[in-house]
């Protein structure tokens, strides 16, 4: 398998702020060291609890924090510390899903708008051919015609969150983070929403960042797995292995804390 | 039949304005018996919630209610009226989102020694003490400190703790949960239930448990009932419904689970 994404020894620190007035300022050392691939076509999770770093690193791969030590390498590129204002054709190839679509879209444009945007930036389309894109990507994900013109709160959650998938589709993403994408859903409608995320990804190849704090989940969508604790992957492998087998304390910890039948 | 600790019969709960009232709860019959954990599972929008809030007696203004709620054989409203049963000494309440379930102003200490000070009028020092033996045996290492910090000093679980005492402080006969883990880590979540069903079981409460997660039934409840679309679809021992579910509603929910689903292979072998 080729891989796509390479994380290499990454590093972020926050700083916090001197507790007294002439105190040194204090940092907070997010990530550590961390190093992950992610390849063609593949899903690989990471699962931690807050303050665990996983939401950090996915801001790292989007551009949207810098690290202070390591790199990223994106389909052979290096991409570390790239402006993806000024790199469109890296910002095009890795897009996210973020957990609340309520909050992720903007509740005064009507969703197909929404679906669409980034044509107006990543290509010179007409209103009426957006329109038309913007049907087929919704879809390809289980909205009909008729959700077109529908704003966001009219919309239910699951299908707020395919709004938010076809919306990241758009621009032919080779790598998409996933946010906790179905943690703010009732269990029959994250049961769906899982399904059509196994669906593109064996329709198109894109390759997932699946970061969240729900070990089932992550067993069901993932390859691979990558158990993160306080900015450091604790242990990393095959899916079913992770949670059926942990070998570090901290893994068999969690697995074992996730209520489940018959467990 | 024996009358139960808890006894709902055909409850119907409305809600919304006059012109666009909507049936929410639409005639549920339930029993909690003394020292249960019965579980109340469904999806968002279900009437489980409202369930809770019509049996506190905290409805929306403007609900309408029609059914009976009866609390060891008596109607549950008139003696909360009357001030046979209270909320709080009696039946206690543990929220879902610990932040704003406490006051932000007071210190947690306050806040936990108000009700014995009320209903029981001990002493400032007599209900710290009950309050900081209490916080003790929800396993809280530090119980002074957390006795004198602001909600806002304390971790989730902590906060979680605090209320779950509370909610023990009075030893009531029965504890209402509303999805008191949603907001909790995995392993926080499971150091608060098991902290839940120890204590309940210990002083012989019984805990009316609502929740939308299946494998937290199955740890915690004695019996479930399952609520879809404001009707109760299934119930029975916990254990029996949810390892093999007679009602289509009930074997969806199960078969949505994520780890039912299996797993994914290693793609292209590298």
């Amino acid at each position: 398998m080729r891989e796509l994404l390479n994380v290499i020894g990454l590093g972020v620190d926050f700083s916090l702020g001197s507790q007294t007035l002439f105190g040194g300022r204090r940092k907070l050392v997010a990530l550590d060291e961390l190093s992950l691939t992610v390849g063609e076509g593949e899903c690989v999770g990471v699962v931690g609890e807050s303050g665990s770093g996983k939401s950090t690193l996915g801001a790292c791969i989007l551009g949207l924090v810098d690290p202070t030590r390591g790199a990223i390498r994106f389909d052979g590129r290096d991409v570390t510390r790239l402006r993806r204002d000024r790199n469109p054709d890296v910002a095009k190839a890795i897009q996210i899903v973020f957990q609340d679509p309520s909050g992720s879209l903007d509740p005064r444009l009507p969703v197909w708008q929404s679906v669409a945007e980034s044509f107006e930036i990543h290509a010179s389309l007409r209103r009426s051919e957006r329109r038309d894109a913007a049907a087929a990507l919704m879809r390809s994900v289980g909205l009909g015609e008729d959700m077109l013109d529908r704003f966001p709160h009219a919309l239910s959650g699951g299908q707020r969150q395919r709004v938010a998938i076809a919306r990241a589709l758009a621009t032919k993403p080779r790598l998409i983070v996933l946010d906790e994408p179905t943690s703010a859903l009732d269990m029959t409608v994250q049961a769906q929403v899982l399904d059509l995320l196994l669906d593109i990804q064996e329709r198109t190849r894109v390759s997932y960042l699946l970061i969240t704090h729900d070990m089932a989940v992550a067993g069901h969508l993932c390859h691979r797995i990558a158990v993160m604790r306080s900015g450091r992957i604790e242990e990393s492998g095959d899916a079913r292995k992770i949670v059926t087998e942990p070998e570090t304390p901290y893994a068999r910890a969690l697995v074992n804390a996730t209520p489940r039948l018959g467990a | 039949m024996s009358a139960a600790l808890l006894q709902i019969e055909d409850l119907r709960v409305r809600v919304g304005q006059s012109r666009r009232q909507f049936e929410a709860v639409r005639g549920i019959t339930l029993r909690v018996e003394t020292g249960e954990i019965a579980g109340l599972i469904g999806e968002s929008g279900s009437g489980k919630s409202l369930t809770a809030a019509a049996v506190l007696g905290l409805l929306p203004q403007g609900a309408g209610l029609t059914g009976r709620i009866l609390f060891e054989g008596a109607d549950l409203h008139a003696s909360l009226r009357s001030g046979t049963v209270r909320l709080g000494r009696d039946i206690g309440f543990v929220p879902q989102e610990p932040m704003s379930a406490l006051n932000p102003t007071l210190r947690v200490g306050h806040q936990l020694t108000m009700p014995l000070r009320y209903h029981e009028r001990l002493s400032r020092r007599d209900a710290m003490a009950r309050a900081c033996a209490m916080l003790e045996r929800m396993q809280v290492a530090d119980a002074r400190r957390v006795l004198a910090a602001y909600p806002f000093e304390l971790s989730g679980g902590l906060r979680q703790r605090a209320l779950l005492a509370n909610a023990f402080l009075m030893k009531p006969k029965l504890i209402i949960a509303d999805e008191p883990t949603t907001a909790l880590d995995v392993t926080v979540q499971s150091e608060v239930l098991t902290l839940l069903k120890n204590n309940a079981r210990e002083l012989n409460t019984a805990v009316l448990f609502i929740t939308h997660n299946m494998g937290v039934v199955w740890h915690l409840c004695d019996t479930v009932n399952v609520m879809q679309a404001g009707v109760i679809v299934e119930h029975g021992r916990s254990r029996d419904v949810l390892s093999n579910p007679q009602n289509a509603y009930t074997q969806t929910l199960r078969a949505s689970l994520p780890e039912q689903a299996g797993y994914r292979q290693r793609i292209g072998a590298a």
